[in-house]
């Protein structure tokens, strides 16, 4: 019975010793108030379905959830780094060469990730809202990835082009070249 | 009749395979069984792969001026009636996110643009606004999800939804409208200047 006692000890200072899950971490981020200089020229939508399942060895049924999630991205241009190459007052010509395209926002608003489809089966407990928090920054993560292979540098460099154009236009200006700048 | 050595033999087997097990459960849980021998080690969720769909493209011309970061803490009770006392189950949200504000020239017309002579032009520009608050799945830190924080999905999607109101209140009491206005008025004024204009005098409307 002596020997049961002391590993019963042990078990409870190895369970106490255990990290704890999480840390409470604030002050991460440094409130803060800057100036930029960005021109946005597109607003991209997309959607995606991330469907996911969970299954362990040791658990009698899965559980399978579906999540719709909605990202908004706005893309643009630094205003700060348009360069005017050629400007003529009185012939009415300019010419301006404009930075490469960049992601100026990326939103994915909670309201718009909802799960769609939860599937549990009886001998599994629901799906936490901690678990379905890390599948969403699962969803934000394949998204940003996603991104890099969709081409959506033409669609706002076109945009930005065909605004500055009808500012200059509206300036008075005839002649008007804008060149872009390749990344 | 069973006999009572053997009782006790089986009683002592019972209590050794507790302890044991006891002990297995404690390492796993505090981590400090090697991965190959943790078989009580939780296996990752299994995602299939779909394609990501562009459902609107739209053109803009939006002028983000000012960005605001900040980081929130939202904490939030829910009451539990009982026979003899209530209880509360806690939700601690921590986080971090940004808002933007700029002005919106999307709606600008040709005639906000007058030129009166070629060194003076009159520009009359839209007031800043909000033109995006945003914390993303990656800036929320669920801290604490008690009882009904756990079970209740859309509660704490509306904390969430919450959060993003509270930090886009804060970045209006730092003054962000007046400095974004201040920032667009001088960005405004120096591409005309670039492009010849010696005398820009721009009005918010």
């Amino acid at each position: 019975m002596k020997s049961i006692a002391i590993c019963i000890f042990i078990s409870f200072v190895i369970w106490g010793c255990s990290t704890p899950e999480k840390e409470l971490n604030t002050g991460k981020v440094i409130e803060s108030l800057k100036s930029m200089s960005k021109l946005g020229s597109t607003e991209y939508t997309f959607t995606k379905i991330l469907a996911g399942e969970d299954n362990q060895w040791y658990s009698i049924g899965s559980r399978k959830v579906i999540i719709e999630c909605k990202a908004h991205v706005v893309a643009g241009i630094d205003a700060s780094q348009i360069q005017f190459t050629e400007v003529n007052t009185k012939e009415k010509s300019i010419k301006l060469t404009i930075p490469a395209v960049e992601i100026i926002t990326f939103d994915m608003p909670p309201e718009e990730l909802k799960p769609i489809s939860v599937d549990v089966d009886v001998l599994r407990s629901s799906f936490t809202s901690v678990e379905i928090n890390e599948y969403q920054k699962i969803a934000e993560k394949k998204i940003r990835e996603q991104l890099k292979e969709i081409n959506i540098n033409s669609e706002s460099e076109k945009n930005a082009i065909l605004f500055l154009d009808r500012v200059l236009r509206s300036a008075g200006f005839l002649s008007i070249v804008i060149s872009t700048t390749k990344s | 009749m069973v006999p009572p050595f053997l009782i006790k033999a089986v009683v002592k087997v019972v209590l050794f395979v507790v302890v044991i097990s006891g002990i297995y459960v404690g390492l796993s849980y505090s981590g400090l069984l090697p991965g190959s021998f943790d078989l009580l080690k939780r296996k990752e969720a299994t995602f299939v792969d779909t394609a990501l769909n562009v459902e609107e493209v739209k053109a803009v011309a939006k002028l983000f001026t000012q960005k605001y970061v900040n980081e929130i803490i939202i904490r939030k009770y829910h009451k539990n009636k009982g026979v003899i006392y209530d209880t509360y189950d806690e939700l601690f949200i921590i986080a971090s996110g940004s808002c933007y504000a700029g002005t919106d020239l999307s709606n600008m017309k040709n005639e906000d643009i007058k030129v009166i002579d070629s060194m003076t032009v009159n520009v009359t520009m839209p007031k800043a606004k909000i033109l995006e608050s945003t914390i993303n799945p990656s800036g929320f830190n669920l801290f604490n999800t008690e009882g009904y924080w756990n079970k209740n999905l859309k509660a704490v999607q509306n904390a969430k939804v919450e959060a993003v109101k509270k930090l886009e209140l804060m970045a209006k009491s730092e003054n962000i409208l007046k400095k974004a206005d201040q920032k667009s008025i001088s960005m405004m004024k120096s591409f005309m200047q670039a492009v010849g204009f010696k005398n820009v005098n721009i009005t918010l409307k």
